[in-house]
């Protein structure tokens, strides 16, 4: 008996998985990436000549939930027309059955790649800026994002920023009720593998770790209180003790400042699974230190930025800035070198930083003040 | 207009302070009032000239430069009235500082006399 090669094991897996686009607008082109619950293709719109980011599930979806996680993504991102949230163009679905969106193309590099050709603090701040944006605009509209990091950002070859990935973004309560179509609750797929961008804390099916299911108001099954959606290291401690309900604003605002951390830093977040974030998240008030966040910044960083940061990584979410506006506004106050409300200036440290930020003219002022001086002692007027 | 106001002023206020060193030469001091007001003056030219140069040139370095440029030029015509007691020319000493007023002026208007570009954030 012959046995197959990992290689053509891998081939035949590939091959399995090519979505069947017959029927569709749509011409393959090729694999983009995996995602927690399905895989991106890049396919051709036939009508429209122009090349799409196709996302379609690859998992075993008996009860549908996965399929309704995929049409809630889409939906969500249907509702955030924002230059900085890569938009939904369509819906569909395959011969095979399986549910597909389609979205913008972005041709660029991830955050995290990106950020090596950007040596400059300032440069970084602004695309951090743009990042807060986005976010900002989805808060309004209701929506929480719930799994920023770099990786999910994209810079085009533009300069473009766009947040990617909305797969585990929630609906708040009020905006589910007013949205006929939305369900209201979220859901933890079920046998959910256990991976970078999709963590569970369960061993199975939602509900395994003990909480009941409960139902939203659609009679869907919502997550149960103590499953863990995001990515460790950048995820809220009330994110990582699975304190779904608890979740508001300020859980996108701490994952923004660990973005921020990662771009003034340039160092990710400690690797941690699940389980030892869980664990620090029982243990103590700090389980921001099961995201290294207990590593210092740099010693040049300067210390309004330092302190903006605290408080967007401030462990308990009062301590944060309301929402990605406020943090927003602060990084702008600090790159304009005005007083940041995250940081109280002393005396001393007030006229430090208006002497930063009015630097040629204090020379040249003492420039002056030296030459006449020397013109009145050496020339007699 | 925000421009030539501000160098304008600034110009007043340097060219007042510029003249009123002179109280540290005995010799002249009996003359500070006229010396405060021709530095004054030169440097209100002196401003409002930048100011406009401001308004059609948005490079701070030009600026900058026409500033101190400008500033040399009138603290050159200033320099050569000879002094009315000993007939001397003061050309360095009223030149020099004139040039850095001059120079003082254009930075300052160049960036404070830019409007503020508003906070990104929504």
């Amino acid at each position: 008996m012959e046995w197959l090669s990992d290689k053509a094991i891998e081939r035949l897996r590939e091959a399995a998985e090519i979505p069947n686009l017959a029927g569709t607008n749509y011409t393959l082109l090729g694999r983009i990436a995996r995602g927690g619950m399905g895989v991106v293709w890049l396919a051709e719109d036939a009508k429209l000549a122009r090349r799409v980011a196709l996302k379609v599930l690859d998992l075993e979806d008996a009860a549908g939930q996965l399929e309704e996680r995929l049409l809630q993504e889409a939906r969500i991102l249907a509702r955030l027309e924002h230059p900085g949230i890569v938009p939904v163009h369509d819906v569909g679905r395959l011969a095979d059955g399986r549910v597909f969106y389609t979205m913008k193309f972005v041709e660029g590099a991830r955050l995290d790649r990106h950020v090596a050709q950007l040596p400059a603090l300032p440069d970084r701040l602004r695309i951090f800026q743009r990042i807060c944006e986005a976010v900002s605009f989805a808060h309004a509209r209701g929506v929480l994002h719930r799994d920023l990091k770099p990786e999910n950002i994209m810079v085009g070859p533009f300069g473009e920023v766009l947040v990617m990935d909305w797969g585990v973004a929630k609906l708040r309560p009020k905006m589910e009720r007013s949205s006929q179509n939305a369900e209201s609750g979220d859901q933890a797929p079920a046998n959910e593998s256990l991976n970078a961008s999709r963590v569970t804390s369960g061993e199975g099916p939602a509900g395994a770790s003990g909480s009941p299911t409960r139902s939203g108001e659609d009679g869907q099954r919502a997550t149960s209180h103590g499953a863990v959606l995001g990515t460790p290291g950048y995820m809220a401690p009330e994110q990582a003790r699975g304190e779904i309900d608890a979740l508001d604003e300020r859980a996108d605002v701490y994952s923004l400042g660990a973005i921020l951390r990662f771009l003034v830093s340039g160092r990710s977040p400690e690797d941690a699974t699940t389980q030892s974030l869980n664990a620090h998240a029982r243990r103590g008030p700090h389980p921001a230190a099961a995201h290294g966040t207990e590593r210092p910044l740099p010693g040049d960083v300067p210390k309004a930025l330092r302190a903006i940061v605290a408080k967007a990584l401030f462990h308990e979410p009062g301590g944060r800035y309301a929402g990605a506006a406020e943090l927003a506004a602060d990084v702008a106050r600090f790159l304009d070198g005005l007083p940041v409300a995250a940081y109280p200036e002393g005396p001393l440290q007030k006229v430090h930083r208006l002497y930063l930020r009015h630097r040629v003219a204090v020379w040249l002022i003492v420039t002056y003040m030296v030459v006449r001086g020397l013109i009145l002692v050496f020339l007699g007027r | 207009m925000k421009k030539v106001v501000l160098a304008v002023v600034l110009g007043a206020v340097l060219g007042a302070f510029d003249g009123l060193t002179a109280w540290f030469t005995p010799a002249v001091r009996d003359q500070l009032g006229q010396i405060v007001m021709w530095s004054s003056l030169k440097s209100v030219v002196a401003g409002f000239l930048i100011g406009i140069f401001a308004i059609f040139v948005k490079k701070r370095t030009a600026i900058t430069v026409f500033g101190f440029a400008v500033g040399l030029l009138f603290a050159y015509l200033v320099a050569a009235m000879p002094d009315p007691k000993t007939g001397e020319h003061y050309y360095l000493q009223i030149m020099i500082p004139g040039s850095l007023v001059g120079l003082m002026v254009g930075y300052a208007t160049a960036k404070y006399g830019e409007k503020s570009q508003p906070v990104t954030a929504n």
